[in-house]
């Protein structure tokens, strides 16, 4: 007996759950203000201050809270994306775009009105793990299999891979003919179980499964492997000074000696 | 002579309706638990109360309340309500190695039943040697009424079962015991510590602000670190926030989220020393919270009631975002009953 008002009251709640987040979702505000974020962070974060708002992504959910109120944010838009789909990485590239890696794809979000958010490219790929950066008009993109990817070991092997896309042909930002556009796949390099990744200049570093890999890319759409240093990472924060590797070892503080890199201080777990 | 012994009388209900309380705060599955759950009593498995206490008094209780009662229903004999209990206790212990009894079997339980049957002992002896000169005005006298007061007696042990305990079959289930964190726990006042006092246990994520350097530590807070010696970095605080896993600056506010909630953070007051709780605000229930699958190893089973912490995973797609009411599973406890969290998967890694 107690059980089922117990059942009743949590579906009564769970109704008013629901309704809510209607409510909070119908809800937008037009606050112009540009508060750009002159702090930077990886490339698997997944929280991403934008033009005075914090988008986060949340398994499956991208949310798009408002910063008007700085002390109490609030979520104006919010978008789930299709079963099956996990949102992984979130990246913001030039001033009004965002890189969305999942373990299906990547696509790139125009938001060029603040606070609104809508899809203008896809790139899809096999299942995995995938860090996205861009540089101009090229988008990195890196594959890493494994269990914690959504990729079964047992039964598919996977890819690790850094995929460079031509990005330039983006979809039209438009309210009556929104059209996606659709990623080029121009190149495919191995890479051993690559995951973070960053540019430093025509430098492009990628944290892959014993250290990190340089690639140089003073021509974008041709990224050549120059180097390979020992450094663990798992992510890569490359452009500040000094650039700044992390691990679950630790954090590293490194600098660019052009060519190498060369540690400055470790910031070690345990410590 | 006779209001004394309505005094005492008065004086071993209180106790009996005490134990049954106390029973309820361990043992949700039962009817009584689920009848004081409504008076909003402190949850059963809180991370308070140590395990030891948690697994096994239950066993100690329910041996003491149904001697108890016993004792002031049924039998003139402080032997026979404690023999009684104790028999009874021992026999649903033992039939736990069935297959068709609910809970896992333990000796310790065991133990405990004797240990509860013997309390009553001693609480009865006190009563009787207190309440010697009076009539009993309570107890059934007439051989009929007798059965009435064991049908009551059997009732109360209905009551006091657990009636869903164990979703877990130890036969065939690596059991394990789950660590708790209730939204109080979640939304607790947090204390920054200053200076180079703390560790960084799992290096996360990473925001960097020139000459700052916001280090996740995860599912324990976030390290400020001054890198304007880039040779040198020096920790300037911790400030713990449960189950942080990113980080992000906007003006004078540090974002970062604490399970299913996002703080913001005056963090010019963690540099200079002046941070107070007035400078944190916490935004609830804006992300989902963790499945207990990131927190306990492949392949174990969860013991206990579990299902309230666990059973809203629905499609939110379709259903909304929804929370337990109580909290959620952070970890497990090891063999040795310590508190295994976040996914540090010590059990695991002995195999």
């Amino acid at each position: 007996m107690m059980r089922h008002h117990l059942n009743t009251w949590f579906s009564l709640a769970s109704l008013f759950l629901v309704s809510s987040f209607f409510l909070l979702a119908s809800c937008v505000t037009g606050n112009d203000t540009d508060n750009s974020d002159p702090g930077v962070g990886g490339s698997t974060a997944r929280f991403v201050i934008q033009k005075g708002h914090l988008i986060t992504i949340d398994s499956d959910y991208l949310q798009v809270f408002s910063l008007e109120n700085p002390e109490q944010p609030k979520i104006v838009d919010e978008f789930t994306v299709r079963w099956g789909t996990v949102l992984e990485t979130i990246y913001p590239y030039q001033e009004n775009r965002l890189l969305i890696g999942t373990n299906d794809g990547a696509f790139i979000m125009d938001h060029s009105t603040p606070g609104e958010l809508s899809v203008v490219m896809i790139a899809n790929h096999v299942t995995s793990c995938d860090p996205v950066i861009a540089h101009g008009s090229i988008m990195y993109v890196t594959l890493r299999n494994g269990r914690e990817c959504g990729v079964d070991i047992q039964t598919d092997e996977g890819v690790n891979q850094l995929l460079v896309y031509d990005i330039s042909e983006l979809g039209v930002v438009d309210n009556d003919t929104q059209e996606v556009g659709l990623a080029t796949l121009l190149k495919t390099i191995e890479l051993d179980q690559p995951w973070g990744l960053g540019i430093n200049g025509d430098s492009l570093f990628v944290c892959v499964n014993d250290g990190v890999v340089e690639l140089d890319i003073a021509t974008p759409s041709d990224p050549q492997i120059i180097g390979d240093y020992s450094a663990q990472c798992n992510d890569i924060i490359a452009s500040t000074d000094p650039m700044i590797l992390t691990h679950s070892s630790g954090i590293r503080l490194m600098q660019n000696s052009d060519p190498g890199l060369t540690e400055l201080a470790v910031i070690r777990a345990g410590e | 002579m006779a209001g004394r012994s309505s005094v005492l009388n008065y004086l071993i209900f209180s106790v009996m309706i005490g134990t049954a309380i106390f029973y309820a705060h361990f043992r949700e599955g039962t009817y009584i638990g689920y009848l004081f759950n409504w008076t909003q009593l402190p949850e059963f498995q809180s991370s308070s109360t140590p395990l030891f206490i948690q697994l096994h008094a239950p066993s100690f209780l329910q041996t003491f309340f149904i001697a108890l009662i016993y004792y002031v229903l049924v039998s003139p004999s402080k032997y026979w309500s404690v023999v009684f209990s104790f028999t009874v206790a021992s026999a649903l212990e033992i039939s736990q190695l069935s297959r068709w009894q609910v809970g896992t079997f333990d000796v310790l339980d065991l133990l405990f039943v004797l240990l509860g049957a013997l309390t009553s002992a001693g609480i009865l002896s006190i009563y009787d040697i207190c309440n010697r000169h009076a009539t009993s005005t309570t107890k059934f006298t007439t051989q009929s009424s007798r059965w009435k007061g064991l049908g009551l007696v059997l009732t109360s042990y209905w009551f006091t079962l657990g009636c869903a305990d164990g979703t877990c079959d130890p036969e065939t289930d690596n059991c394990i015991f789950p660590v708790v964190l209730t939204w109080e726990e979640l939304r607790e006042d947090t204390h920054p510590s200053y200076g180079n006092t703390s560790t960084l246990t799992r290096p996360g994520k990473v925001h960097v602000q020139p000459p700052y350097l916001f280090v996740i530590d995860e599912y324990r807070g976030v390290h400020i670190f001054d890198q304007t010696d880039p040779l040198n970095p020096t920790r300037i605080v911790f400030l713990p926030i449960k189950g942080a896993l990113d980080v992000r600056i906007n003006g004078d506010y540090l974002y970062v989220n604490s399970f299913t909630d996002l703080l913001s953070i005056q963090y010019q007051h963690l540099l200079d020393g002046s941070f107070t709780q007035d400078h944190i605000t916490r935004t609830e229930h804006v992300f989902q919270f963790p499945s207990y699958h990131l927190f306990v190893p492949e392949g174990y089973r969860l013991e206990g009631h579990t299902e309230k912490y666990i059973d809203y995973q629905l499609n939110p797609l379709y259903y909304g975002r929804q929370y337990p009411n109580k909290g959620f599973i952070i970890g497990y406890y090891d063999a040795d009953f310590k508190p295994v969290v976040y996914g540090d998967f010590k059990l695991e890694e002995d195999q």
